[in-house]
């Protein structure tokens, strides 16, 4: 059997390198109709905030060539309500669950990690300092080495289990970024959130989104996404979890040739709700035709000549 | 484990049949879906071509019939999706298929007749509705609106049907003259149908009609079920994307979970 496992630092332990990406896949309740999430290395919640968020105004989403712009605004239930409604169905999960953290303050994420702290079966915590879609924080907070390091930093401080940060594309050096939050004490990074995006209706004239710049995302950011976990991966010694466009078992060999020790399925689930299981699946038959007995050798190994 | 709400199934194609100029109807058997789908209720089907770039998104669609182990839907080809779904449709070929997803029409008001509205392509919930009706012996009423009687598809199977048929065209060149609220109004009027309040009424069509028919209703201190349609990425209430905005109070309803069927004194038809 090949071995398929991959660990994010010394406390996460993927029984495979695929994770769903956040706002993507729920609280992973709905795909658990489908199948057993349980086959795949993980998931990423839904962001959460301290307070309900009901969202931006809409449309919030629409297709383009190759992918999709969503403004989605971080709508979600709430920190409380996550709590009481989502963890008990949580607590049944046999995968690794994030829960990505969004706040329009620093204190905002101070309160939801520490609360986040306390509860067993969250795994780790994914912090949003990306989120292009909100105009206080948000994406305010991954774009300022300073302000990254010291969310970073007030966040480490309340939060003893695994800290993943998530990185925007929307930098000028996603690598400056990648270090100071590395040494403001995260565990690993993630990356990318989406890039900055728009469309217009040529007879309308309106925006297809409402926000008028929105995220974009799905297979048209593939190549943008791997260059930054590629430089990221010579800028830092903290594990990167890659994502950005992936719909195949042959992209996820892509992002750990570039550098990445996992990946997460975002807008590929909403291609097909089985995408990630299948991934999972596909990664399997590959390696047995390709003859590549552990997973772990891919990681960073792009050849030159 | 307990039964599964909606199901990812690969659905052969039965049949495809062309109706008017780029109407399809296409039958597909899955019994997971043929035998659970409820009246308004819908299905995503993930359209891929050979061409590198296909879409991202499922596009959905209203199953309008059901008959044993398979299911049938009827759309209008208007874009990148459909064009490429016509072409799938083969006979034999398997397509993958979501659904049921969403939350039909209420059909468990008792006591009253139903008046179906539907304008346009919004025949295709309407005629699984029928279908529910007419099998349980229920007064039915059906007034078709289009814009004109190119709009018309496989009229004969709805003059076939034990229902009260009225037809409506913007130009008069099929039917009554004027829009599907006209012709209530002045079929009301003439006696050939009854008050609005002694209906359940069920409105599928463009926004505008719906909004009409709704804010008739309104007016007449009653309310009818409408369909809406709004981007959808994920169709399971995941992704947050097709939200409607509530009427009484703050904050979005999703159409994919808490609709697509909305009572229309709680939702602003989009
Ligand atoms: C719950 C639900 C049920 C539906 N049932 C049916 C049905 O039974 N028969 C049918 O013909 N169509 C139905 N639709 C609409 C159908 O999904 C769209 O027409 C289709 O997705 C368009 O895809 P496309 O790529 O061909 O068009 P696109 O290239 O995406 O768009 C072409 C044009 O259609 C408009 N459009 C695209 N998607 C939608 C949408 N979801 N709602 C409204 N306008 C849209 C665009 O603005 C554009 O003007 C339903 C939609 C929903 C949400
Ligand atoms: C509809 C939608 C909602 C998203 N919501 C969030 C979110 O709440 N928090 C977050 O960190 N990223 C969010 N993202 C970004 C994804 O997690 C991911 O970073 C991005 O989509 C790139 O991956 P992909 O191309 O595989 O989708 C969202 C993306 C989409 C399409
Ligand atoms: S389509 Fe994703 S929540 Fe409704």
């Amino acid at each position: 059997m090949a071995k398929t496992t991959v660990n994010i630092g010394n406390n996460i332990k993927l029984k495979n390198p695929i994770m769903t990406a956040s706002g993507t896949f729920g609280y992973g309740d709905e795909y658990t109709e489908l199948y057993d999430i349980g086959d795949l290395g993980g998931i990423v919640t839904k962001a959460i905030t301290p307070e309900l968020r009901i969202g931006n105004p809409l449309p919030r989403i629409a297709e383009t060539e190759y992918g999709m712009l969503n403004s989605i605004g971080l709508a979600n239930l709430g920190l409380d309500d996550f709590i009481s409604k989502k963890i008990p169905v949580i607590e049944n999960f046999k995968t690794i669950v994030f829960v990505n953290v969004a706040g329009k303050e620093l204190k905002d994420y101070i309160m939801v990690a520490e609360k986040l702290n306390e509860i067993d079966c969250i795994d780790g915590i994914e912090v949003n300092i990306s989120c292009p879609n909100v105009k206080e924080g948000g994406v305010a907070f991954g774009t300022d080495p300073k302000v990254a390091a010291e969310v970073t930093r007030e966040v480490r401080k309340v939060y003893s289990k695994h800290m993943m940060v998530k990185l925007s594309p929307n930098v000028t050096d996603i690598t400056t970024i990648a270090k100071v939050v590395e040494d403001a004490g995260a565990d690993s990074l993630s990356l990318i959130n989406t890039l900055f995006g728009m469309a217009i209706d040529t007879k309308t004239f309106k925006p297809k989104v409402r926000s008028i710049v929105a995220g974009y995302s799905g297979p048209g950011i593939k190549p943008v996404a791997l260059q930054a976990v590629y430089k990221c991966s010579k800028a830092v010694k903290i594990p990167l979890i890659g994502m950005g466009g992936i719909t195949s078992a042959d992209d996820v060999i892509e992002f750990l040739l570039a550098g990445a020790t996992a990946v997460q399925v975002g807008t590929a689930n909403f291609t097909n709700p089985l995408a990630a299981l299948n991934i999972v699946k596909d990664l399997k038959e590959i390696m047995k035709d390709r003859n590549i007995s552990d997973i772990k050798s891919l990681i960073g190994g792009m050849k030159l000549d | 484990m307990t039964e599964s709400k909606y199901h990812e199934v690969q659905a052969e194609v039965v049949s495809v049949k062309e109706l008017k100029h780029n109407v399809i109807e296409a039958v597909l058997r899955s019994k997971e879906i043929a035998k659970n789908t409820k009246p308004g209720q819908f299905i995503t089907i993930q359209v891929t071509n050979k061409d590198e770039s296909v879409p991202v998104l499922r596009r959905p669609f209203a199953v309008s019939y059901t008959k044993g182990d398979d299911f049938q839907i009827i759309f209008d080809v208007v874009g990148r999706g459909t064009d490429i779904l016509k072409d799938m449709l083969k006979a034999g070929k398997k397509i993958n298929v979501l659904g049921p997803l969403g939350n039909g029409f209420n059909t468990k008001v008792n006591g009253k007749e139903k008046l179906l509205l539907a304008g346009g392509i919004g025949i295709a919930p309407i005629k699984k509705l029928m279908q529910h009706f007419t099998e349980k012996g229920d007064q039915v009423t059906l007034i078709w609106g289009n814009r004109d009687k190119s709009g018309f598809f496989d009229i004969d199977f709805f003059m076939d049907q034990n229902i009260k048929l009225f037809v409506a065209t913007d130009d008069g060149s099929l039917g009554f003259e004027g829009n599907v609220l006209d012709i209530l109004k002045a079929e009301i009027k003439n006696n050939n149908l009854k008050k609005i309040n002694d209906y359940n009424i069920y409105v599928v069509g463009p926004g505008p009609m719906m909004k009409a028919v709704a804010d008739y209703c309104t007016e007449m201190d009653h309310y009818c079920q409408v369909s809406l349609e709004t981007p959808m990425a994920c169709g399971i209430g995941v992704c947050q994307g097709c939200a409607v905005k509530k009427k009484k109070e703050d904050g979005y309803f999703l159409t994919c979970v808490d609709g697509p069927v909305f009572n229309s004194c709680s939702v602003e038809i989009p």
